[in-house]
């Protein structure tokens, strides 16, 4: 991580295809990020960070409503199955839930560093960028 | 939540078993000829019976007198009881007319309260000659006094969730309602950019076609959101329903889609049963359609729809078989929950309310819905509904 505004590696989990091809879009636009991972079932997701031999994720943004596997399930099954490689990870949560137990929920894990209500603007972007520089 | 006496049925309203037995059972335990629930309503000079067991006529007919008949009101204005041995010789009651026209000698009443912890009445217990009240009656009828007074709070705790649920529903349809009406004008504006469409780089006819299609998700979502907030509460009548008739008019409305999939419809004569033709519908509608949508690729659908009934004959049974991709056990709770998916709306479409909706009309029949299914083979969706014994 060479460079103070770019990032290497941003993975999506999120079911919307839609809204998967804006994100895609915004980050190419933006030359801020080098790679692209995305996934839209969580399941599928987990079992890519499972792998012994994947390549390092800087910042995953993560969906809340989603199928088979809520947002929540996905952090607390990957904590348990991943542990500290997971926790190097910085989570964002990225959502249209305004519920505040949504919010309130997120805080609880340690691993997730910010909530952003969608859609993801170049300023967020940004934001969650400095957070991973900051992170590491 | 604050009530009027009358939003509680306590003035102006018929006699309910649940004072009534209470009335009796004081009237019993006391040996008393007449006991009653008396609500004082100062404003209109009168005391209401709610509930009166041993009252001679004309006074059980018409269920109130003034209040220059009223012992009970004494009871209100001081919030204590009021014990009376001999009416006759009570300074307070002693000129009361209720001694000459309803022949009170001796009285014993508590106060009854409201929700909010206002004493509005009194339970009594009434004799025709004197008596002494003992420690222990005053006790016991304190203890009945305590029933009545639930008894209120439970028909202001009906009505507030009653209201609530009236709030709420009326809430969800007008936020369904507001969000349909910028919707449709967002379609109609997209329908307008289509137009232009030759303008457009690529890139952006991509964009045009994905708002559209957003577009009408959302409209989808709205308009199914409605249904099942409509689905709610079950008000409607009960009745008779040929579920033929109901299958015929789903297979109908689903026709272009069974033609296209040139998908295999088998079904038995199913049975008449008791319920709501307006629920019923969307049940069989979600349940066969979801049959047709969740197909693997290139499968040709093949839906059987069997009545049958259990050995007791207590149920009617229909099952509802596809050979599509099945659903996997630890997802059976799940499908039922409101928004819930398993699939992206890419290779799915859906909005995630059909089964809770189906969960919903099937408990509002008193029945039971459930599943089996194994992944790639196919699911059957049993439905089972109560028999009515009168046949």
């Amino acid at each position: 991580m060479a460079e103070k505004n770019k990032i290497q590696t941003a993975m999506i989990v999120d079911d919307s295809e839609f809204d998967q091809v804006l994100y895609k879009e915004l980050i190419e636009r933006s030359g801020m990020v080098d790679k692209l991972i995305q996934y839209y079932y969580p399941d599928e997701a987990l079992e890519f960070l499972k792998q012994p031999d994947r390549e390092n994720v800087d910042v995953l943004f993560l969906d809340i409503n989603m199928p088979r596997m809520s947002g929540f399930e996905f952090l607390k099954e990957a904590s348990q199955q991943l542990g500290p490689d997971f926790a190097k990870i910085v989570i964002i949560m990225l959502t249209t839930s305004l519920d505040p137990r949504d919010q309130k929920k997120a805080k609880e894990f340690e691993m997730v560093k910010d909530y952003i209500n969608k859609p993801l603007t170049i300023d967020g972007l940004k934001h969650v960028i400095s957070l991973v520089h900051h992170q590491s | 939540m604050n009530f009027t006496l009358a939003e509680l049925d306590l003035v102006d309203a018929s006699p309910q078993p649940d004072y009534d037995n209470l009335t009796k059972l004081a009237s019993e335990i006391l040996g008393v000829p007449v006991s009653l629930v008396s609500i004082v309503d100062f404003e209109n000079d009168r005391q209401f019976f709610k509930s009166q067991i041993g009252l001679p006529e004309p006074w059980a007919t018409e269920q109130q007198t003034p209040l220059s008949h009223s012992f009970c009101q004494h009871v209100v204005k001081t919030n204590a009881p009021l014990i009376v041995e001999n009416a006759l010789e009570h300074e307070l009651v002693k000129d009361n007319l209720a001694i000459r026209d309803l022949g009170v000698v001796s009285y014993l009443g508590v106060p009854i309260y409201t929700p909010d912890s206002q004493p509005t009445g009194a339970l009594c217990a009434i004799d025709g000659k004197p008596r002494q009240w003992t420690e222990k009656e005053i006790e016991l009828l304190k203890q009945l006094s305590l029933c009545v007074t639930d008894t209120i709070k439970l028909k202001a705790s009906l009505l507030t969730s009653e209201g609530l649920r009236q709030e709420q529903r009326d809430f969800t349809y007008a936020i369904s309602h507001d969000l349909k009406s910028p919707a449709n004008t967002l379609h109609m504006l997209l329908n307008e950019i289509g137009f232009e469409r030759d303008k457009l780089s690529e890139k952006g006819q991509s964009f045009l076609d994905i708002s559209l299609n957003v577009v009408n998700r959302m409209k989808d979502q709205v308009e199914d959101v409605l249904a099942y907030a409509r689905t709610g509460i079950n008000q409607e009548a009960h009745v008779r329903v040929d579920l033929n008739t109901i299958l015929e008019d789903v297979l109908d409305g689903l026709k272009s889609d069974i033609v296209e999939k040139n998908a295999k419809i088998n079904f038995t004569e199913l049975p008449i049963v008791t319920g709501c033709p307006k629920q019923l519908h969307p049940l069989f509608q979600n349940l066969v359609s979801n049959a047709l949508k969740f197909q693997a690729d290139g499968n040709t659908p093949s839906i059987d729809i069997l009545a049958s009934s259990d050995p007791q004959n207590r149920y009617d049974i229909i099952n509802i078989t596809d050979n599509g991709i099945g659903i996997p056990q630890e997802f059976h709770k799940r499908i039922f929950k409101l928004f819930e998916r398993l699939h992206t709306r890419e290779d799915y479409p859906g909005t995630g309310v059909g089964l809770a909706l189906c969960n919903r009309v099937i408990s509002n029949h008193n029945g039971k819905i459930s599943l089996q299914s194994e992944p790639n083979v196919g699911t059957t969706f049993t439905l089972k509904f109560p028999r009515k014994n009168d046949g």
